[in-house]
């Protein structure tokens, strides 16, 4: 269990085996700060090798005063990834979906890097936030360095608060308003959950975090 | 059921309704009519709560109760209904949810429990057949990849699911091809009950060959500048509505 207030510092590093089809699907509720840096070198890859990540990222309500004084606490988050592909016809996807409340500032920064060598490759990398909140920002670096000519390869961001169209829909039908934004932040979440390929696990985890979208915000 | 009387509203700052007036009672159909711009959507969209209008003058009341004091929800519970022009996208919410939601929300207001699931399912199953729904349609996202005709189609099936007293259909007819149109309006004829009202806005006559208004009114400029009986509806088709200016 790791405390309010602390920074949790991770690096990750995998190196991935001839023939092996990596999938990280990770969901994290900070309340603390993340300083993360994943890696995927591409060493021993082979040939028609697919990459999926997908990352889903919570912040709690934490609006508190850091140590003494006015200082306002920001839930800071920051992550950074790197994938490489330099070896031809591999396809990677890439989902981050940070949702955020109140005050929390996250950041992103992400980089594909394809090699020259690594013709054929399919990269996508794709980076959505929703902002509960006036106060809370992201920053967000999506990055593609490409050196190959034959490639598809995508890299963007969004970020929005929840639409207003979409809630006024779900009240006219008698949903009230707060329970169409727990239900519109769980639908956001939902999506990377979807990309679990173990049902039991995907169960477990969309429930838990069904629950701590209702539970703490 | 429903008393509007001299209802003004804006949109920053822009007035769009100028002094509505409009008397509905239960069992009775009535058609707004009218040209584009005047009014007959942000009408609609005011009645329902939406919230981007600011209403400036007037009184709304249904059922006796001020309409003005209630939340969006709260009016959906009272039994107003509002079948949207452009109904919204909702990836990620099963229809199955999002109706379940709905559906125990309309209760919890009546203080019923939640709907058993095995009723609830077959609420869904009557309804579906009723409005002629096609099952793969209830297990996707809510008017997700939907195309237009599936989500008017899908309008008249909550409604059916809601029971609403009193319905506003904002345009239903409009980017529906003739048999879909035929679907929905036999949709809404087998919804009438004579304790319930309906409201049609729509530009064109031919709705209303299927639905039969009891009283068809014009907007124009942010006004009901005439009413009549069902034959207003045919003189508008085939004069236009610049005679009415």
């Amino acid at each position: 269990m790791i405390k309010q207030f602390t920074d949790l510092f991770e690096s990750r590093r995998a190196q991935i085996e001839r023939e092996s089809s990596p999938l990280l699907n990770e969901a994290r509720e900070a309340a603390y700060g993340i300083f993360r840096d994943t890696g995927f070198p591409a060493y021993g890859m082979e040939e028609y090798q697919h990459t999926d990540i997908g990352n889903l990222l919570k912040t709690v309500h934490n609006t508190g005063e850091r140590d003494t004084g006015n200082a306002v606490l920001l839930n800071h988050i920051d992550q950074y990834k790197t994938a490489g592909d330099n070896v031809p016809r591999c396809h990677s996807d890439e989902l981050f979906k940070y949702l955020l409340s109140d005050k929390s500032v996250a950041a992103f920064s992400g980089k594909i890097n394809v090699a020259q060598d690594a013709q054929k490759t399919m990269a996508y990398q794709n980076h959505r936030n929703l902002l509960n909140g006036m106060d809370c920002r992201v920053f967000s670096k999506p990055q593609l360095e490409i050196y190959a000519d034959d490639v598809k390869c995508s890299h963007g961001m969004t970020t929005g608060q929840m639409d207003e169209t979409v809630l006024m829909y779900m009240r006219s039908r008698g949903i009230p308003e707060e329970e169409a934004r727990t239900i519109l932040r769980t639908a956001f979440a939902e999506e990377i959950i979807d990309g679990i390929r173990d049902e039991e696990l995907k169960d477990r985890l969309s429930l838990s975090v069904a629950q701590r979208i209702r539970g703490k915000e | 059921m429903l008393t509007v009387k001299n209802l003004h509203a804006s949109i920053n700052g822009k007035e769009i309704l100028k002094g509505v007036d409009l008397e509905v009672h239960a069992g009775e159909v009535h058609a707004i009519m009218g040209p584009n711009g005047s009014g007959k959507s942000t009408f609609a969209s005011v009645l329902a709560g939406n919230g981007v209008y600011e209403v400036t003058e007037g009184e709304m009341a249904f059922e006796g109760e001020n309409l003005l004091d209630m939340a969006p929800e709260e009016r959906a519970w009272m039994g107003l209904f509002l079948s949207f022009q452009y109904p919204m996208e909702i990836p990620g919410v099963s229809m199955v949810n999002f109706m379940r939601t709905a559906v125990n929300e309309h209760r919890k207001y009546k203080g019923q429990e939640p709907i058993p699931a095995d009723e609830f399912l077959a609420l869904m199953r009557e309804k579906e057949a009723l409005i002629g729904m096609d099952k793969e349609m209830m297990r996707r996202s809510v008017n997700d990849g939907f195309s237009g005709g599936e989500k008017k189609r899908n309008e008249i099936f909550q409604m059916a699911i809601l029971e609403p007293r009193l319905s506003i259909l904002d345009e239903t007819d409009s980017g529906l091809d003739i048999d879909a149109l035929r679907i929905v309006a036999s949709g809404l004829n087998k919804l009438k009950r004579p304790g319930n009202a309906t409201v049609l806005i729509t530009h064109y006559q031919r709705l209303l060959n299927y639905v039969k208004p009891d009283i068809v009114h014009v907007m124009y400029d942010g006004q009901i500048v005439r009413s009549g009986g069902a034959e207003l509806a045919l003189e508008l088709e085939e004069k236009g509505y610049d005679w009415l200016k």
